[in-house]
């Protein structure tokens, strides 16, 4: 009875994360966390949990090593998910050379936060991010980024190097690095030269012909290309503005090179590079990863058995 | 070896049939993964919108901002915003512009999902600028605008509106579109 109940949770799991992941009844489909963190599968992890013990408890003195280990590995394994659901904190923040961010700032459709959660209490300034191209110069191959994090408790800051790919825990929070991209700053000016704005601006620049735009506060669109000094060529960006469907410019621009249109001036002056840092606290981890390993561990036992055996049997 | 196939096969039902459950229109969602959908029939929809779209948004400009249709316009609060924002900053110098739609001309629909849609259109306006009170045209001739027009649509409560628009010049290659969740 129990072994069936056993096999219908693992089945019913497997089907619904599949199910979901692929979106096959779903507009969108969620995320890896939101189909783990959803209420079924936490229900049916937590239910096998229950007959886990319940079986563990039954058969005490029947249970060898490896049953053990099996038990321990599932208890660790279902504990870490639990405790992952209340204690999880993930976000990402976009950060633009020379910015600094603190806690709060992060992209709020990457936001997961626990209910007992707690927000990384520091500060990150990104220096400087040294990208890795392939041959064409289409994709990122590596990312290098040179930060200073601004502890509470310290008064000294401290210099630190992320590299993708390569998370690092600082103050009890990986911090991972991933995505690029550029960041023009903008210099808005009255026709008669008086500076109206100016700001960075993040945008999906990358990689070349990818285009993006930003509005200010009239009813103006910018649409921006940029073309960097690839190939030794100057570096330059394609610029449109639009008033609703009215194309009020549609050309190329150098930097610093101030374009004229109605009764105001633009330039793009500089354009610094940006990368997303991704921030994960999770104390679920303490369990789910020993219950890995462990899980790891079994699987080896387990095919190690079967080779002895066959090899007995011929 | 029977209790093992039933108990596989009722976790695989109820899977199925709680994310089935668990969504709105999840049978209608269902046959859009399969492509079992009536796309031609949402195409047709998206192509009227975008007439009424665009009726709307050229008679804002031409009325000065006057609000019949405003309730009918597909569009989303921050694109009305925009035009009445434009329209607003023509008055405070007592003109107006005026659109004359001379050209549209549906290029591509893309269903990205059964609720959003990318469509692109190829359009030429004429644009006047006139004064407000005489209806005389400040300038010399008229601006022709030849357009391609990326429109992202979304569909709420049965009806498709534009949620976002983006211009480009009729030579300008268009992006790739970021299927993000819009």
């Amino acid at each position: 009875m129990l072994f069936t109940l056993h096999l219908m949770i693992i089945v019913f799991s497997l089907t619904y994360y599949l199910t979901e992941r692929t979106g096959l009844f779903a507009v969108f489909p969620p995320s890896s966390q939101e189909v783990l963190f959803s209420m079924p599968i936490l229900s049916a992890a937590l239910l096998f949990l229950l007959l886990t013990l319940i079986s563990a408890v039954k058969h005490f003195s029947d249970i060898r090593a490896r049953g053990w280990l099996l038990v321990v590995t599932v208890i660790l394994l279902i504990s870490g998910l639990l405790v992952s659901y209340l204690t999880r904190f993930s976000g990402d923040v976009v950060l633009t050379e020379g910015q600094t961010i603190f806690s709060g700032q992060y992209v709020p459709e990457t936001l997961y936060r626990g209910r007992f959660s707690t927000i990384p209490d520091i500060g990150i300034t990104l220096n400087k991010i040294i990208p890795s191209f392939n041959s064409d110069g289409t994709a990122v191959r590596s990312l290098r980024g040179e930060f200073t994090v601004i502890k509470k408790e310290e008064e000294n800051p401290e210099e630190f190097v992320l590299t993708s790919g390569l998370p690092r825990l600082i103050g009890g929070s990986w911090f991972g690095m991933k995505g690029y991209g550029y960041s023009p700053r903008y210099t808005l000016k009255s026709k008669e030269g008086t500076i109206l704005d100016s700001s960075f601006m993040f945008m999906k620049l990358f990689p070349y012909g990818s285009e993006d735009n930003f509005r200010l506060l009239s009813p103006l669109t910018y649409y921006l290309r940029y073309y960097p000094d690839h190939n030794g060529a100057e570096p330059r960006l394609a610029l449109r503005i639009v008033r609703n469907k009215d194309i009020v410019f549609n050309g190329n621009v150098t930097l610093a090179e101030e374009i004229a249109f109605e009764n105001s001036r633009i330039s793009f002056d500089e354009v610094r590079k940006w990368s997303k840092l991704t921030v994960r606290h999770d104390m679920g981890a303490f369990f789910y990863m020993p219950g890995l390993l462990f899980a790891c561990l079994y699987c080896a036992g387990m095919i190690v058995r079967i080779r002895r055996n066959s090899h007995e049997q011929k | 070896m029977t209790k093992s196939i039933i108990s596989g096969a009722a976790g695989i039902l109820l899977a199925l049939s709680l994310s089935l459950f668990s969504h709105d229109q999840g049978v209608r969602n269902f046959r859009f993964s399969l492509g079992i959908y009536d796309s031609k029939m949402e195409e047709n929809e998206i192509e009227e919108t975008l007439k009424l779209f665009n009726r709307n948004f050229a008679s804002f400009f031409n009325t000065g901002g006057s609000l019949a249709g405003l309730n009918e316009f597909p569009a989303a609060n921050m694109i009305k915003r925009r035009i009445f924002q434009e329209i607003n900053e023509w008055s405070k110098k007592n003109q107006v512009i005026v659109y004359d739609r001379d050209v549209f001309e549906l290029e591509s629909v893309d269903l990205v999902s059964p609720v959003s849609a990318a469509a692109v259109a190829r359009e030429v306006w004429f644009l006047t600028i006139q004064d407000r009170e005489t209806r005389k045209s400040l300038m010399s001739g008229v601006k022709a605008n030849p357009i391609r027009v990326r429109y992202l649509m979304r569909k709420e409560e049965g009806t498709w509106r534009v949620i976002e628009y983006e211009v480009f010049g009729p030579d300008d290659t268009i992006p790739e579109l970021q299927k993000v969740r819009f």
